[in-house]
């Protein structure tokens, strides 16, 4: 069972209904969370939302205390949770992206994608990762085309995984196909 | 239109909310307004919502929070875009629009859909909860009726609400017309309120 942690975002519905093709999902509001769900879990998922990963501090605990024991995908502000966990810098970024579509490409060939593909994307942030960001179990595997801001994350080790895009979105191409491949790994 | 003893409120809405017919749901949002002279003719508008970044960004974003509000009420999917960003052509503009369709869960109420839909997130913003708090405190006089929706449930729980935009309510002997628009981040102030005169022109040539 997948279980999402809706911080309280106009998307996550979208998010709830893409991983539901996989396999059975439940959902709750941040402030509504069921533990007996998320300790029965597979799969936690954290979900996008307005404002900054400081904002949610139960997420960040739930994430230190399943790191590594559930695998965790972290979509958006989800994804700057993980590394706001991980010691990251979340900072604003000079261009807005609210809404935008973007060409985006694997750069790394320890992803689980294939070095090189490129494909579009939908975007919804106004913070990125400030850079450099050196993390062993961490790569960044793939970056926007245009800005070269940080777009997906993984630790394979760890079964932790992110998207700073929206792979629900109907502006990213392919978005079910990604979950599903990060959902088998 | 509706009329009662102490008002009345008369529509023209183009924004459909929900079109329920059997299991079939279907919502129809509006981000994006060009207005219309000798010039810009449909196709020309067209090109101009396509190339214009902020129009198409406003409607990237409400087209995936009617996605996302279709969701909690349908079938898993089966939420589709069956008109992705066509122009349809009114009296005096131009709108950017979409269609998104889904097929509703067993054991959904008209109520659950209501509460899903409303209010609509094309004239609210996104996120639909810190929006609706950051407007709350920055929206100095009450919208009354605008922005709400009124429709028709029938007795086979088919059912049909609007956007209440393009609208006159008359009470007190008084007749209000109310016009906004959206304001993301691209937006120009001068833009964004030149908008509303295109919007509000028909209503007020009723009064001329």
């Amino acid at each position: 069972m997948i279980y999402i942690i809706d911080h309280k975002d106009s998307f996550t519905h979208n998010v709830v209904h893409q991983f539901s093709l996989f396999d059975e999902v439940e959902c709750d509001n941040y402030n509504n969370l069921n533990f007996k769900k998320l300790f029965k879990a597979s799969v936690i998922v954290l979900s996008p939302g307005p404002g900054n990963p400081k904002d949610y501090p139960l997420t960040s605990k739930i994430y230190n205390k399943f790191k590594g024991k559930k695998k965790i995908i972290g979509i958006c502000l989800g994804f700057q949770q993980i590394l706001f966990c991980e010691g990251a810098k979340i900072v604003e970024q000079k261009k807005i992206y609210h809404g935008f579509q973007s060409n985006i490409k694997v750069t790394n060939d320890k992803s689980l994608f294939k070095k090189g593909k490129k494909f579009k994307v939908g975007r919804y942030h106004s913070l990125k990762l400030k850079e450099p960001f050196k993390n062993k179990d961490f790569e960044i595997t793939m970056r926007c085309l245009e800005s070269n801001v940080a777009m997906s994350i993984e630790n394979k080790k760890d079964k932790i995984y992110g998207f700073q895009f929206h792979p629900e979105s109907f502006l990213t191409n392919n978005g079910n196909l990604l979950i599903k491949k990060i959902l088998s790994a | 239109m509706i009329k009662d003893n102490n008002y009345s409120i008369i529509s023209c809405s183009p924004e459909n909310l929900i079109t329920k017919q059997g299991s079939t749901i279907s919502t129809k949002p509006i981000a994006g307004t060009v207005k219309k002279n000798k010039s810009m003719n449909k196709v020309k508008a067209l090109n101009y919502f396509r190339k214009n970044i902020k129009e198409t960004k406003e409607h990237n974003m409400i087209v995936d929070m009617e996605r996302n509000d279709l969701s909690r009420i349908c079938k898993v999917g089966t939420v589709r875009l069956s008109k992705i960003k066509v122009v349809e052509e009114y009296k005096d503009l131009f709108h950017y629009v979409s269609l998104i369709k889904g097929k509703i869960k067993k054991n959904i109420k008209n109520i659950d859909i209501i509460k899903a839909m409303m209010p609509g997130g094309s004239v609210i913003g996104c996120p639909k909860i810190s929006t609706l708090n950051l407007l709350n405190n920055q929206e100095k006089e009450s919208r009354n009726i605008y922005t709400g929706s009124f429709g028709y449930i029938k007795f086979n729980g088919d059912m049909r609400f609007n956007i209440i935009i393009r609208s006159i309510l008359n009470y007190k002997n008084i007749s209000e017309i109310s016009v906004a628009s959206g304001v993301v981040v691209d937006s120009y102030a001068q833009n964004e309120f030149n908008e509303n005169y295109i919007k509000a022109k028909a209503l007020i040539d009723l009064f001329k």
